[in-house]
């Protein structure tokens, strides 16, 4: 067979729509492969009840690097971003917190709880953009290894080098801070009101298995800073239409550079002769031939089932087996007959139209973290809540509303063992309905589909190894060089002519798109593709 | 008025090594104490009639042969043991487990080749840990050449791993212990055991990051023990530095710095006596130093840093005094870690973010009469205790009934491995977080100082600006735990401090 595409890229989730979207603009013939009926893997809106439009899974948007939306267009390509302004956390004893109306409203919520801490939020999010800053250029450039002596290599940490250098001790000590603290401790350094530090400690702990108070999840914590829209700091958004509107608008961009499509096409293995890519084989026993393959799966199943543990050498596969996955979240998507109506704020409002976060208390987080460790899932879970019909009011029926409901903490490996989980899939629904019935009496008489993601689902249904959403924890030991493996973090693997573009490679997890461009401009300073 | 060349101000083994080390290059030194013996948490505690303990902290295998080398400690008696003492995990069934620095000499059943991988790969990375724990500790940024030049050979020192151990020594350095273990071994008693090290006086249980580097950084100085613990040790720098001139003065609490014009002139007592130093070292734990400056002594970002460091006591100390010593399936042990699983371990740490006493708590045991009879009258037996956890502030506070509790809990774990320990007992005695703080002045009952959490280390030890010994007050240094390289028995936080303290201030 001759060839006939310069990659093939496996998975049309945003990373691998991203990669090819860039190949192809570089003159590439492309060819996207996806398993399902529709493009976008974890960013995906999906009809799951009639007139009811969710985003089944990732549901914000915050990190999608700007450079990556005015390379592809993805504004012309039908991308837009409705802003998610407020954030409002309802608490069990009544009282609420409101913030982002505006900055006079916020100074006035947060000193209900606290005036210290009104004056001190303002000098807080200037500090965390500060880091941002820091660490941005080196989020957005491919690790460099530490292990390595190239002189390429070395230059790139000479530039790091420099970089921390102009910033100075002070910012590189914060930085380090953050890396290594929990982020409870770090929050209580500069607020003193529970009521505030709970609910921004909780942004630590999204899609982590750990706690609040674990040490390592003030970094995460300014990995959700990260965010930007057209270049402001920390602003989340919404996609009109949901996420998948956002896979939508990349693969139009990637069509329209000529890379070719194809839904329903699941790969069953990577074609490997004598230890270097050559194409794959579909389920359906169809060959595909390429200069490249990218895989856009996580590493645990681009190395382990599509690549294969003969074709790789022992070490190396028994780092990826301990590249950990942990799943911990889960999901729960409802159809609404009406708002909720919160006890604490009453009727409808602007804190519907932003996010909800149900985070009462460093003790109920840490309590909903304890559930999880011992392989259950949290009796009273952290949750964070959006209801995308308010501001996008073309998803659901009129009068109707979509809630979408993320929840921590859902364990992967329940103590029965993950396949207890279409057992315990209600139960867990059951949990999550009953702290917003407490919160928003009649909530529960407001529902009318219900529809509960597990760890398990998101395995199963989206591919995702043990239901983790990153592709891989965000741990530090699985970041920069050693994500996914030592050696093997800058896109390429052992198998020559294969490479990887998803979240499970730097920077991680995310809408973000960032593995996807990364990856592609790797290979074409190689001459791979 | 009496007049010194330098006050140091504790005479823990810290305050011990810095004084030695100053009065060796000529200083006139006094150390102050404010109980009524030295040692600090190295002294003899006769808990109860005849029975002692040698030290409340007890544990010795982390003082550096050079540094006793350097403060003359042989020519003052002390000498260390042939071997480091191994440490027996038992189990309720059967023999345990024995797990000792070298592997060779461990009994681990199916995880002795584990253990011993990773044993190799984190001896790999020993010299430089070592050297990272012996000097002063490295700028945060190379600033000057020199700077680059000792990174650099840091970093080659590093490369002589090879790449493969490089890569898995920096894996391995932000992790957790439990995914380290269960990386390695497969049975939870043996994971127990070595996640066990990492817990005293910290505020993280075995799922908590950092945790790994914690027993990374504990093995790359861990060597041969004192001979009579850490009693022994500060006889030893006691007797060094009065021979070479310099005196402890006991029951001597420091009320107040003396500060003139930015530089420190020495100190006030309580009862109102001043003493005159140019050099005034502070042993005590870092923050203790803040009530003692007059105000605004510091500056600003300093006194801040400052009072932001985190110590928090989550440790209770148990004597027993015993008709007779532990004794598991496995035998009469002189250390055993008692914890089932990661798990067990886990809900022990649990417990304490709800200001909650562990129900079985994870115990740190040794016997010191195994090794030295001289310390229990004949044929009895002392048994020296850390109880993880037990925190400061527990809810309703410290009382004899919550004392009473951390004692039936520590006898209930024991009970799993030996059935007739509650006959055993003579006497015992329990020092709570409250209790250590108010004999040993140990913040909050932190016995480091300030914990040995990764964003409390190095040069961020105990602040970024505190990191080099030397405060912004001419003349006022740090020499205690709560500086770099840190708590338990160390010894390089004196002579470190005093070392700095020598160099001046003028650069």
């Amino acid at each position: 067979m001759t060839r006939k595409y310069d990659a093939i890229i496996v998975g049309a989730g945003h990373n691998g729509l991203v990669c090819a979207a860039y190949l192809a603009k570089a003159g590439k013939k492309v060819l996207v492969l996806e398993r399902r009926h529709l493009v976008g893997g974890a960013a995906v809106s999906e009809q799951i009840f009639p007139g009811f439009t969710f985003s089944s899974c990732s549901y914000v948007v915050s990190l999608l690097r700007p450079k990556i939306i005015r390379d592809l267009e993805l504004t012309k390509h039908g991308l837009h971003i409705l802003p998610l302004e407020t954030t409002f956390n309802p608490y069990l004893d009544g009282t609420y917190l409101l913030r982002g109306v505006d900055a006079a409203s916020t100074r006035r919520e947060i000193s209900k709880f606290s005036k210290r801490d009104a004056e001190v939020a303002p000098l807080f999010s200037q500090a965390m953009a500060e880091l941002s800053r820091l660490i941005k250029p080196i989020i957005d450039s491919p690790a460099p290894d530490l292990g390595s002596l190239k002189p390429s290599n070395l230059f790139e940490l000479l530039r790091m080098g420099r970089i921390l250098k102009d910033a100075g001790d002070d910012w590189v000590a914060a930085n380090l801070k953050m890396m290594t603290m929990s982020a409870a401790d770090f929050l209580s350094e500069w607020f003193e009101s529970e009521k505030l530090i709970a609910p921004m400690a909780a942004s630590g702990i999204i899609g982590t298995f750990l706690g609040v108070r674990s040490p390592g999840t003030a970094y995460v914590l300014l990995h959700h800073y990260m965010g930007e829209i057209d270049g402001s700091f920390r602003a989340w958004g919404l996609p009109k239409g949901g996420t998948g509107s956002i896979s939508n608008a990349i693969a139009a961009s990637a069509r329209a550079l000529g890379v070719e499509i194809r839904t329903e096409a699941p790969v069953k293995h990577v074609l490997i002769k004598n230890g270097e890519a050559k194409g794959v084989v579909l389920e359906n026993g169809d060959e595909l031939h390429a200069a490249a393959v990218v895989s856009g799966a996580d590493p645990h199943r681009t190395f382990l089932n599509l690549v294969g543990e003969k074709e790789l050498e022992p070490d190396f596969v028994t780092q990826i087996k301990r590249f950990r996955m942990r799943g911990s979240s889960g999901k729960v998507n409802l159809a609404l007959d009406r708002l909720p109506s919160f006890k604490c704020l009453p009727g409808a409002g602007l804190h519907l139209q932003g996010d909800i976060t149900v985070a009462p208390g460093i003790d109920y987080l840490e309590r909903a973290y304890d559930d999880a460790k011992y392989g259950d899932f949290s009796k009273k879970p952290f949750m964070n809540i959006v209801l995308p019909s308010v501001t996008d009011p073309d998803v659901a029926p009129p009068g109707k509303h979509v809630m979408s409901v993320f929840v921590q903490y859902a364990p992967y490996h329940l103590k029965e063992g993950p396949d207890a989980w279409p057992s315990k899939r209600e139960a867990f629904g059951d949990a999550v309905c009953d702290v917003i019935e407490e919160l928003a009496p009649g909530f529960k008489s407001s529902i009318l589909h219900r529809h509960v993601l597990t760890p398990w689902d998101l395995e199963k249904t989206y591919g995702l190894t043990e239901g983790n959403i990153f592709h891989g924890e965000l741990s530090v030991e699985q970041l920069a060089f050693l994500r996914p493996a030592a050696g093997w973090a800058r896109y390429r693997t052992p198998v020559k002519k294969l490479w990887m573009c998803a979240a499970g490679t730097h920077p991680g997890g995310g809408i973000m798109g960032t593995p996807g461009a990364l990856c592609a401009s790797m290979m074409l300073s190689e001459g791979a593709a | 008025m009496s007049s010194f060349d330098a006050l140091i101000i504790g005479a823990g083994h810290n305050g011990l090594a810095a004084a030695i080390t100053l009065q060796k290059r000529g200083r006139r030194v006094l150390v102050l104490e404010a109980r009524s013996v030295a040692g600090g948490l190295c002294a003899a505690r006769e808990f109860h009639p005849g029975f002692t303990a040698p030290g409340v902290l007890h544990d010795t295998f982390e003082v550096r042969a050079p540094l006793l080398d350097a403060l003359g400690l042989a020519q003052h008696g002390l000498s260390l043991r042939d071997a480091d003492v191994p440490v027996h995990a038992p189990t309720s069934k059967d023999k345990g487990f024995i797990l000792a620095h070298d592997p060779e000499r461990s009994q681990l059943g199916e995880d002795q080749a584990g253990y011993a991988e990773l044993c190799r790969v984190a001896d790999a990375a020993r010299g430089a840990l070592s050297t990272a724990l012996d000097a002063a500790p490295p700028p945060m940024i190379p600033g000057q050449v020199s700077d680059f030049f000792d990174f650099a050979k840091l970093g080659l020192s590093l490369r002589a791993l090879g790449a493969k151990d490089l890569y898995g020594f920096l894996r391995m350095l932000p992790m957790c212990i439990a995914d380290l273990t269960r990386d390695h071994f497969k049975n939870e008693t043996v994971m127990a055991a070595l996640a066990g090290a990492t817990l005293l006086d910290e505020y993280v249980g075995p799922w908590s990051a950092g945790t790994a580097a914690r027993w990374l950084l504990q093995r790359a100085v861990s060597g041969k023990e004192v001979a009579g613990g850490p009693a022994a040790l500060v006889r030893a720098l006691k007797a060094s530095l009065e021979s070479a001139g310099g005196s402890v003065r006991t029951g001597a609490r420091v009320a107040a710095l003396l500060v003139e014009k930015g530089q420190v002139v020495g100190v006030k007592l309580e009862g109102g006596e001043a003493l005159r130093a140019g050099l005034v070292g502070v042993a005590i734990a870092p923050r203790a130093l803040l009530p003692l400056l007059p105000p605004h002594a510091l500056p600003l970002n300093v006194f801040d840093e400052l009072s932001r460091v985190r110590a928090r006591g989550t440790s209770a100390k148990v004597h027993l005094a015993l008709e007779a010593p532990i004794e598991t399936r496995g035998g009469r042990h002189e250390r055993l870690r008692m914890g089932d699983s990661l798990d067990d371990l886990e809900r022990a740490f649990d417990a304490i973010k709800y200001r909650q006493l562990s129900r079985a708590p994870a115990l740190d045991v040794r016997q010191p009469t195994v090794a030295d009879l001289s310390l229990a009258p004949r044929d009895k037996a002392v048994a020296s205790i850390w109880v993880n956890f037990a925190p400061y502030d527990v809810d309703g506070g410290w009382s004899d009934d919550r004392r009473k509790a951390v004692l039936d809990a520590v006898l209930a774990r024991i009970e799993r491995y030996d059935a007739g320990i509650r006959q055993k007992v003579i006497a015992a005695e329990v020092l709570d977080p409250k209790t250590l703080e108010a004999e040993y002045g140990a913040p909050n009952g932190n016995v480091h100082h300030a914990e040995m959490s990764l964003d409390q280390l190095l040069f961020m030890r105990p602040t970024l600006r505190l990191a080099h010994y030397r405060t912004p007050v001419e003349g006022l240094f740090l020499c205690g735990s709560g500086s770099h390289p840190g708590g338990g028995v160390r010894l390089a936080p004196g002579w470190l401090g005093a070392r700095a303290a020598l160099e001046g201030w003028a650069s």
